[in-house]
């Protein structure tokens, strides 16, 4: 169906914003909400999920190396109950997918557009990454590949011209109770990273197979220095008041002031995140469309790729009443969801292909 | 916002969706025909109880009935 390739570089481009986009934006309060000053140390417990995840990506490809995760659950599942997976996925890349939308379009009425109607920034959204889902999975992955260095050095960028503002002091005293605050703040940020799971569907189309294990290891790590370096620049910046912002990386931005001249650069840092947002979104509405399209065996996905965007729009609108609502639900039950669809129903599927494949040589 | 114009803007998208993809349409099989005109319905019904029942209770609640157990056990709340 998808006769697109792409290089397993483009794959590590497309899974950085795919994470990072929204991991910077509700996700620092909440875990210094949990860590206080030792949340510079979280994002790096939170990738080993990250590590785990891809782990179990890379052993179900090695398994069934043509086939998406919809295609292989119902191989290891059997027809049945396979399906029942394959929804399970569906529905869950539907709701996240409105989740994102909706995160995306309240970052932005409550930062910047304060007027319009969140539908409408939401729908021009969504209208966007259609275009590009429309295009295939060689697109998005260019789309990627041009979009992900400006990214990484506009956040870069900003650490540096934040230096005068840092306080080192306030990530004193570590492990002031041990080492437990940050393995609870990390609970979040390691959910976020079990979206890893994304390349399970992007894998078969990689073109040099052999090093989709190597790079795709090597976003994690990128990703998690770069919340690192967030977290440290977020809580350096801010200190032990970080918790009582609902986007503290825009909160730290605003600090910046050199030589009275360069100033207000909140603009810029919304125009990386539209760049991650959109990035981000293109990869959930892509696998979200390709996998709509297996589960039920069509030939063609692009047909589906409009009405599958409008029902994202719903979703979104659905997700919660308000950002305050949203921001409660990510911060208590969504790292149970997201890991339990994306880690714990992986690992059980890799678990019954070893069975299916038990004394065979591999 | 207004019922009625939310209403009116999404049965557009619809016929707009629909305009934008008759080429395409024409030109597919019977099973994406009718998976599309099934996926545009479902859209349009789902508009509909939300312009009427915005606090109808969706995926995010049901999720949150599940695992908010859980969310209690690690003290996220």
């Amino acid at each position: 169906m998808e006769k697109g390739k792409i290089s397993a570089l483009q794959l590590a481009m497309m899974m950085y914003p795919a994470i990072i986009a929204t991991a910077i934006l509700l996700v620092p309060a909440i875990t210094a909400h949990h860590a206080k000053q030792d949340m510079w140390l979280s994002p790096i417990w939170a990738a080993f999920t990250g590590a785990i995840t891809v782990w179990i990506a890379i052993r179900l490809h090695e398994y069934y190396p043509k086939q998406t995760a919809i295609e292989y659950s119902a191989q290891i599942a059997g027809k049945w109950f396979g399906n029942i997976i394959g929804f399970v996925f569906l529905f869950f890349y539907l709701h996240a997918s409105g989740i994102i939308v909706r995160e995306y379009g309240e970052f932005i009425i409550g930062n910047f557009f304060i007027r319009t109607p969140l539908l409408f920034i939401m729908g021009s959204m969504i209208l966007v990454c259609a275009f590009a889902v429309r295009g295939g999975v060689e697109v998005v992955a260019r789309l990627s590949e041009v979009a992900v260095p400006v990214v990484i050095v506009v956040i870069a960028l900003f650490v540096i011209m934040l230096i005068p503002d840092m306080e080192i002091k306030n990530m004193f005293p570590i492990f002031e109770h041990g080492i437990l605050p940050s393995l609870k703040g990390a609970i979040i940020p390691q959910s976020w990273f079990s979206e890893c799971f994304l390349i399970a569907f992007l894998l078969p189309y990689v073109a040099n197979q052999q090093d989709g294990k190597k790079y795709a290891l090597f976003s994690v790590v990128a990703i998690c220095l770069t919340l690192v370096m967030v977290n440290f620049t977020v809580l350096f910046v801010l200190g032990n008041i970080t918790a009582r912002f609902v986007y503290p990386v825009m909160s730290a931005v605003r600090y910046i002031s050199i030589a009275d001249f360069l100033e207000h650069l909140e603009a810029f840092v919304m125009a990386i995140w539209v760049a991650g947002a959109f990035l981000k979104i293109a990869v959930f509405y892509y696998v979200l469309v390709l996998s709509t399209a297996q589960w039920l065996r069509l030939t063609d996905y692009r047909l589906i790729v409009f009405p599958i965007g409008f029902l994202i729009l719903l979703f979104g609108n659905w997700a919660a009443p308000n950002v305050m609502e949203l921001s409660h639900f990510l911060g208590t039950s969504t790292p149970f969801y997201l890991n339990t669809v994306q880690t714990v129903i992986p690992l059980l599927l890799l678990l019954g292909a070893k069975w299916r494949h038990r004394g065979k040589k591999a | 916002m207004n019922t009625a114009g939310v209403l009116f803007g999404s049965i557009v998208v619809v016929v707009l969706i629909f305009l934008l993809e008759l080429p395409r349409f024409r030109r597919a099989e019977k099973k994406e025909k009718t998976v599309f005109l099934v996926l545009l319905a479902l859209g349009m019904a789902l508009a509909v109880v939300l312009i009427y029942f915005p606090d109808v209770p969706g995926p995010t609640q049901l999720v949150h009935y599940i695992f908010e157990p859980l969310a209690r056990v690690f003290k996220l709340e």
